[in-house]
């Protein structure tokens, strides 16, 4: 009677649990006669003390005892006993965990990889008087070191669980960068520029996060580089400089400075004449 | 009321009928029986309120006898394979079992259960052993006629099929033989 088979039942505190029993009879010709339910293997059913949390469930399968409201208390082994009409008794036993509810682990995953899964704080509130409830409040903080542009959009969620009864919990954030330009060219001044000349300079920037607006975007700063008397008129296509040349000038004559501090710089090549 | 409060009253509700409820005063199993051979299982309960509702002999976890007194036919036979019952020699929480195998070996339970609404059960173990004793006594073998001074005597002794197997001893001249020559 002892040596029965042991089911082994998991529930969690203030939930349901199901102790099964199949109460069919062996033969068709046979009936259960009696069904009973004992914490342990003898005294009094439990049908008494468990009272309207209890009910037995004799039409879904698996057939047994369903209780509600469960409470660490009710942990332990159970015993059911079926009498049959005309067969032996049949004793199942069951032991039911409660499980309660544990601090969570709170974790950080990116997709499938785990960031970090150490608690840096726990905080315990006290609940109700007598309930027994207490608030936790478990943080994790993420760092994350050295943000490159690989991490643009990124998601990064937050998992919260308890048992392995429920589902986790998550919670997720992007990552939103602003990064500078990866590159800046000055268009329309290619080769040797000649002194007299009109020529049509654009500043262009690449790889920046937002997107250069001009104006206003990104700062373009044309300034001169050495002595030279040159004129600055603005158009539509971007500014026009006409310069005179000046004695053996060589080297950078314009520079072009971004906000970003980002700078490229057009030569002067003064025509041999 | 506090829950520990309740716990605590529930837990007294429940020795105080314990106290009055229906429980087992004697189980009497033979330890020893032989194979095959007979043995009378009983079982003695009192009830200072509860009403006997069911008494069951277990043998292991097979029920093999039912005695409730309220039902058209009290006494039930669940013929188990380990032994026979003889219906004849059993009543209320007594049975008598013959052609006992080997394999009834072990835990023999009587359960008492009151008639409803408690249900109170009750329930007391005893353990019995099947012997199967050997056909003869042990056999001496290995002997010569004759020896020599000095000659290294060896000797085999054996006991046949029985269960559990003997314990076998050697004496020489009605005296234990010595450990380091066996």
């Amino acid at each position: 009677m002892l040596e029965g088979p042991l089911q082994e039942v998991w529930a969690l505190e203030g939930g349901r649990a199901h102790l099964p029993c199949n109460i069919t009879a062996p033969t068709p010709e046979d009936t259960p006669i009696l069904v009973l339910f004992y914490n342990g293997v003898t005294g009094t059913p439990v049908y008494r003390s468990l009272g309207t949390r209890a009910h037995f469930d004799a039409t879904s399968l698996p057939q047994g005892l369903v209780v509600d409201d469960l409470s660490m208390a009710d942990e332990g082994q159970y015993r059911c006993r079926v009498d049959f009409k005309a067969s032996p008794t049949r004793n199942l036993r069951v032991a039911l965990t409660v499980v309660g509810s544990p601090a969570p682990r709170v974790t950080w995953w990116d997709e499938g990889t785990l960031l970090d899964n150490v608690v840096e704080a726990g905080v315990e509130r006290g609940g109700g008087e007598g309930r027994g409830v207490t608030t936790r409040v478990i943080t994790n903080t993420l760092t994350l070191p050295r943000l490159s542009r690989q991490h643009l959009y990124r998601v990064l969620t937050c998992q919260a669980a308890n048992s392995n009864l429920t589902l986790p919990v998550a919670a997720t954030v992007t990552l939103d960068l602003t990064f500078p330009p990866l590159e800046v060219k000055i268009l329309g001044g290619r080769g040797a520029l000649s002194a007299g000349n009109r020529y049509s300079l654009v500043c262009e920037a690449g790889g920046s996060r937002p997107r250069p607006r001009s104006p206003g975007g990104l700062t373009e700063r044309w300034s001169r580089t050495r002595k030279t008397r040159f004129f600055r008129r603005a158009t539509s296509a971007g500014p026009q400089f006409t310069w005179r040349h000046t004695e053996g000038s060589t080297g950078p004559l314009l520079r072009a400075e971004l906000k970003m501090l980002y700078w490229m710089v057009l030569y002067l090549k003064t025509p041999r004449n | 009321m506090g829950r520990r409060c309740r716990a605590w009253v529930l837990a007294a509700t429940l020795l105080i009928q314990g106290a009055v409820g229906i429980r087992i005063t004697r189980v009497s199993v033979p330890p020893l029986v032989k194979a095959g051979g007979e043995a009378e299982l009983a079982c003695e309960w009192e009830s200072e309120s509860d009403q006997m509702y069911s008494v069951k002999w277990y043998q292991g976890s097979h029920e093999f006898y039912r005695y409730t007194p309220t039902a058209s036919r009290p006494i039930q036979i669940f013929d188990p394979t380990t032994l026979d019952v003889e219906s004849g020699g059993s009543w209320a929480g007594t049975v008598r079992v013959a052609n006992v195998t080997a394999a009834a070996e072990g835990p023999f339970h009587c359960e008492v259960s009151a008639e409803g609404p408690t249900f109170h059960t009750a329930s007391e173990m005893a353990n019995m052993k099947v012997v199967d004793l050997p056909e003869g006594g042990p056999e001496v073998t290995g002997a010569r006629q004759q020896y020599q001074v000095g000659d290294m005597v060896e000797l085999t002794c054996t006991s046949r099929r029985s269960r559990p197997a003997a314990s076998l001893s050697f004496t020489i001249n009605s005296m234990p033989a010595a450990p380091d020559w066996l």
